[in-house]
């Protein structure tokens, strides 16, 4: 069984249509960056702070019934959650860590008030204090500028400079769209979502990797054969000679992903989301970001 | 003929070292001996997933260095008595400082002779005006001490109560959160840790009647507490009170060890050791204030106040306070634990039900199972027999991953689950490009064997530079994050660890045991 045989794609010469789709993703992905630190990107409580409970129903009940409630209490930013096949509905609520614990005695309150026919049960009260989440994105940042310098360091080694560079770049642009997407989506950043995007980063790797490894093999040959090295040409044709791979590995683990998006719980939901979109991007820009701007880099350096 | 025989075997080895190391880990009944041959190791949920009680604790160091000032200040205090320097009201504490009086300040001797003991005895005090007060570096790093001490003490505690992989982390300044997953119970968990379990040594008043202490005629520098008994019978509570000097003599911190022990008369006692500081401060109070009594006190109850009856030089002393067994068990643990340098307050208590987690692990698996088959199905309908072989190295990943993360006691969280499930999407991506490439070798028309060899050698590069870019960046993930990232992070690298030799050693030798059994001409792929 084969899906694609002999293919003969220009790929490089569509680089200036791959070149505008992603500057706007990260042109998006950097309006994200600037939202977080400005604190007005939807960010998750685990990292601004705020409570989460999670309210067993006795009967029936629907999010909105409860949204209502919450309506004239004075708390505007509470996020409902329904738990699939339950009468549960998870409630959070962003907090400064001097509210906590009465914000969690109002809601209480108000709720025990507005449902006396269906009363809950509080099966799990979580705050979270701002300072984890302050923490672990400070440590996320960290590991992926270091990561990348690792990166350029290691491919520079097992292959050529231009090679690191361009991974380096296709790395920053994966992590850049994939928020520009989150920021489309309007998607909240949680602790989860950080994971799926740094996992993303390590994942595009191996697929950028694939790609520079046979443009390697074939540069070597050309070399060796001592023939006019049309770099373009190359690239294209080891894009084409390993597509097959580059589709079916993403192939095999968009599968596992779409099942942990349909199957896994609303709480892997968005991290699945991510990692799905994260798998796309970081295929994409193997083939038209990170190749082309090798051959860029390359152009830059013997012409 | 390749020989097969030592990989084989290494494959089999691996595969039932793996099935004997999960067990544990998924069936409680597992016997102890068992257990104890891989080390007692295996895998943990996580708070999110099993529920549990969340802590937050505010250290209070700001009273602690209080304490130690007023520790001090008596110390001052005694020094001035005997080297007859000054009167009584020379001398004063308020509101955190030590006052010198006016009358003293002008007495040049008394200052330099105070300021020569400072300089010998107190490095810490300087001497401001009229006030003596520690120098700002000293609060800072007394400060953190008592934040790190605490945080000590607490996993100590903790540990001696044996729960089941509790965490217990600083954060921020003056933060200590405890994570003690399974406890159902806040108040339980609050009791077994303690709140704010501080050990102290005073001496009793016994110049002064207890009687006008109590109608509120509290002489100065003193202080009412009680030793609390319970009677388990009459359900009853009874409060004995004793007049107790306020000033600190000795703490939980000069203290080593504690175990309980019988005394003569067979009843428990609490045995104490103490530090090298501690033998030398217990030496000379109880040479003092030989025949005076000694009180010890837990959280402002006073466990027992013996008369010291002769002094003791040697740093071994044993409290006893007619306990039961119980109640000496529980004093020696706090004793061991040390008591908390400073004041600690609980500032957030959740539990975290686990309800939820039940819903996540449930449908965690269902995504699992769902996604190993369709990529099971996948590689079988892409790559037919060569598929299945792939197949067979992506159920050992799996196996061997959960085996590594048992042998290693990991903790269980989401985002580890989730781990788990991207392996099994990746665990394959090794075969993809090695078949890849015996494709293209069989293309250019090479015979079966030598494009099944030729396929492997050249792939090995790929795959190793892909896995150690990969790698890369689950190392830094791991560095650099914290609590549930890094669980991540551990379950990413083994996963790409043990994906390099499934797919590298794992697959080729059943190609080999194939390619010896008979003559391949034509090679399903």
């Amino acid at each position: 069984m084969e899906f694609i045989k002999n293919t003969h794609y220009n790929f490089i010469s569509k680089r200036k249509y791959s070149f505008v789709l992603s500057s706007i993703l990260v042109i998006f992905g950097i309006i994200e960056i600037i939202l977080m630190i400005a604190g007005s990107a939807k960010i998750g409580i685990d990292f601004t702070g705020g409570l989460s409970m999670e309210l067993a129903f006795k009967h029936k009940i629907s999010t909105s019934s409860v949204r209502k409630i919450f309506l004239p209490s004075g708390f505007k930013d509470v996020k409902l959650v329904k738990i699939k096949g339950k009468n549960d509905i998870i409630v959070q609520t962003k907090a400064e860590a001097k509210d906590l614990n009465a914000y969690t005695a109002k809601i209480k309150r108000i709720i025990k008030k507005a449902f006396r026919a269906n009363p809950p049960k509080v099966i799990s009260s979580e705050m979270i204090g701002p300072s984890v989440g302050k923490k672990l994105s400070e440590d996320a940042v960290i590991a992926i500028i270091i990561s990348i310098a690792a990166i350029i360091l290691y491919i520079t080694w097992r292959f050529e400079f231009r090679f690191g560079l361009a991974a380096a770049i296709g790395l920053a642009h994966d992590i850049l769209a994939l928020l520009g997407v989150i920021f489309i989506f309007q998607k909240e950043i949680t602790l989860l979502v950080i994971t799926a995007i740094l996992t993303v980063a390590g994942y595009s790797l191996t697929d950028k990797v694939v790609v520079f490894d046979r443009i390697r093999e074939n540069l070597k040959i050309e070399t060796e054969k001592a023939r006019h090295i049309d770099l373009k040409n190359l690239v294209n044709i080891s894009i084409n000679e390993v597509l097959t791979r580059t589709v079916v590995t993403s192939l095999t683990v968009v599968l596992v992903v779409l099942s942990l998006f349909f199957l896994g719980g609303i709480v892997l939901h968005d991290f699945a989301f991510t990692l799905l979109l994260g798998i796309l991007i970081g295929t994409y820009s193997s083939i038209f970001i990170a190749s082309p701007i090798m051959v860029i880099l390359n152009e830059k350096h013997y012409k | 003929m390749k020989p097969v025989k030592t990989r084989v075997i290494l494959i089999i080895a691996f595969i039932f070292i793996s099935f004997f190391s999960i067990i544990p880990s998924i069936y409680p009944g597992t016997p102890g001996w068992w257990k104890a041959i891989i080390g007692n190791t295996e895998m943990r949920l996580g708070l999110d997933l099993q529920g549990g009680v969340y802590l937050v604790e505010k250290v209070e160091s700001d009273k602690a260095v209080k304490e130690k000032l007023y520790k001090d200040y008596s110390d001052i205090k005694s020094f001035m008595k005997t080297k007859k320097i000054g009167k009584v009201k020379d001398l004063t504490f308020k509101k955190g400082n030590i006052i010198l009086s006016d009358g003293i300040l002008k007495n040049k001797t008394a200052v330099s002779a105070l300021k020569n003991y400072l300089k010998n005895h107190h490095v810490s005090l300087r001497i401001t005006g009229s006030i003596i007060n520690f120098k700002p570096s000293f609060v800072s790093t007394y400060k953190k001490e008592a934040v790190s001490g605490a945080v000590e003490v607490m996993r100590n505690r903790i540990d001696q109560f044996g729960l089941v992989a509790p965490k217990i982390a600083r954060q921020g300044k003056d933060l200590i959160v405890v994570e003690m997953p399974g406890v159902k119970n806040v108040k339980q968990a609050i009791k077994l840790i303690g709140k704010t379990a501080r050990l102290t040594f005073k001496l009793v008043d016994d110049r002064h009647s207890i009687i006008n202490a109590l109608k509120g005629k509290i002489q100065r520098g003193d202080e009412i507490l009680y030793h609390i008994t319970y009677n388990k019978y009459t359900h009853k509570t009874a409060k004995r009170p004793y007049l107790i000097k306020k000033a600190v003599l000795m703490s939980g911190a000069d203290i080593s060890s504690a175990n309980v022990q019988m005394n003569r008369y067979n009843q428990p006692v609490v045995g104490v050791s103490l530090n090298t500081a501690g033998t030398k401060r217990f030496a000379n109070i109880t040479t003092k204030y030989t025949g005076k009594r000694l009180a010890i006190i837990l959280d402002n109850n006073v466990i027992s106040a013996p008369v010291i009856e002769e002094p003791i030089l040697g740093g071994n002393a044993s409290i006893s306070g007619r306990f039961t067994m119980a109640q000496a068990n529980n004093l020696a643990i706090a004793l061991r634990s040390g008591a908390l340098p400073a004041p600690v307050k609980i500032i957030q208590d959740n539990t975290v039900g686990p309800t939820l987690g039940a819903d996540s692990i449930h449908d965690g698996i269902l995504a699992a199972i769902v996604g190993t088959i369709l990529v099971i199905g996948f590689m079988i309908f892409y790559y037919r027999l060569s598929g299945l072989i792939a197949d067979f190295a992506l159920l050992e990943n799996v196996l061997f991953l959960m085996a590594a993360l048992s042998l290693f006691g990991a903790t269980l969280t989401l985002p580890g689950i989730a781990g788990i499930i991207l392996t099994i999407g990746m665990s394959v991506d090794s075969n993809v490009l090695i078949f890849e490439r015996i494709r293209e070798e069989l293309r250019e028309g090479k015979p079966v064997v030598i494009a099944i060899e030729n396929g492997y050698n050249k792939a090995f590069f790929t795959i190793l530079d892909s896995h150690v870019t990969a790698l890369i960046t689950a190392a830094v993930l791991f560095y650099f994050g914290s609590g549930p990232v890094k669980g991540f992070a551990v379950t990413l690298s083994l996963g790409i660890m043990i994906n390099l030799f499934t797919s590298l050693v794992g697959t080729k030798v059943i190609f080999d045991i194939i390619s010896n059994k008979k003559e391949l001409n034509k090679l399903s792929i």
